[in-house]
């Protein structure tokens, strides 16, 4: 299961806008609950929260603190329970 | 804290304020604060008039994410600045990051003849949400901010010419404390009218 960004977080947006992953709260092979937040992002000067769609295991980790992603984009794969 | 809060400040001292990305840039001579929202560096002073609102999820103004509750409380700013007598236009164009807030252009902030004067950040949490802006009053010392964050002395003419203070429009100093009553009275009406803003300094 791909992890991404509310699709709402996107709306009224460029198609080009680009969000950046400040930091991720947990690490590859940890379990989460669904709603947990595991990552902070920028887009558009608002500091948002991903929150986890499942419970599962965060299986990978696809967009790295620092990098960016753009709308759709999976930042990171979830396995869940 | 009851929400929806507001709250107007005119900073006293001069800090400057970094956005989130920016905690690894060291600052020279002066206090640094470091938001929890993005966007570039700020020199927060008395040529600033800063205003927070924070909301409760859900809410109105947050029902079509973050560009649309920017540009809600633009549309507040604009109607008060319009009030003192400055029109503005909202930008509408892609985010253009720079390591000066007001050299930067994000979705919602508002121009005159493409000079920003009001700059807008937000903090999205799970049950609240944060909007701040700044609006220039007066001339900022725009070489006091290039020189702490060491960049070069051209910066400064960048910087002037990307950002406009409402003095500069109106060749006078406005009146902060009346300026402040006004925006947090309008944020206040746009928001609930039974809420009471906030204005310190």
């Amino acid at each position: 299961m791909d992890v991404t960004l509310d699709p709402q977080h996107w709306d009224d947006l460029p198609d080009d806008a680009e969000a950046v992953v400040d930091a991720w709260l947990v690490v590859e092979g940890a379990h989460v609950d669904a709603g947990q937040v595991i990552a902070r992002v920028t887009l558009a000067k608002s500091a948002l929260d991903v929150d986890s769609p499942s419970a599962g295991i965060l299986v990978r980790i696809v967009v790295p603190a620092g990098r960016s992603f753009r709308r759709g984009g999976s930042i990171a794969t979830l396995r869940p329970d | 804290m009851r929400l929806p809060f507001i709250r107007v400040v005119q900073p006293r001292g001069t800090v400057v304020s970094l956005g989130r990305s920016q905690r690894h840039i060291a600052v020279d001579a002066l206090p640094a604060r470091y938001r929890t929202s993005g966007g570039g560096a700020v020199l927060a002073g008395p040529w600033l008039l800063k205003a927070l609102v924070v909301l409760p999820r859900p809410h109105g103004w947050l029902d079509q994410g973050p560009a649309r509750a920017a540009q809600r409380f633009a549309d507040v700013h604009r109607r008060w600045l319009a009030a003192q007598g400055i029109e503005t236009e909202t930008y509408r164009g892609p985010v253009l990051d720079h390591w000066a807030c007001f050299a930067g252009r994000s979705p919602g902030e508002l121009l005159v003849h493409d000079r920003k004067i009001t700059g807008i950040a937000q903090t999205w949490r799970r049950r609240r949400v944060l909007l701040w802006s700044g609006t220039l009053l007066g001339g900022v010392p725009w070489d006091v901010l290039a020189n702490a964050l060491s960049h070069a002395p051209e910066a400064e003419r960048e910087l002037s010419t990307a950002a406009v203070s409402a003095q500069e429009l109106l060749f006078k100093a406005p009146d902060a404390l009346g300026w402040g009553q006004a925006l947090a009275a309008a944020l206040q009406g746009a928001l609930d009218p039974n809420e009471r803003a906030t204005l310190r300094s």
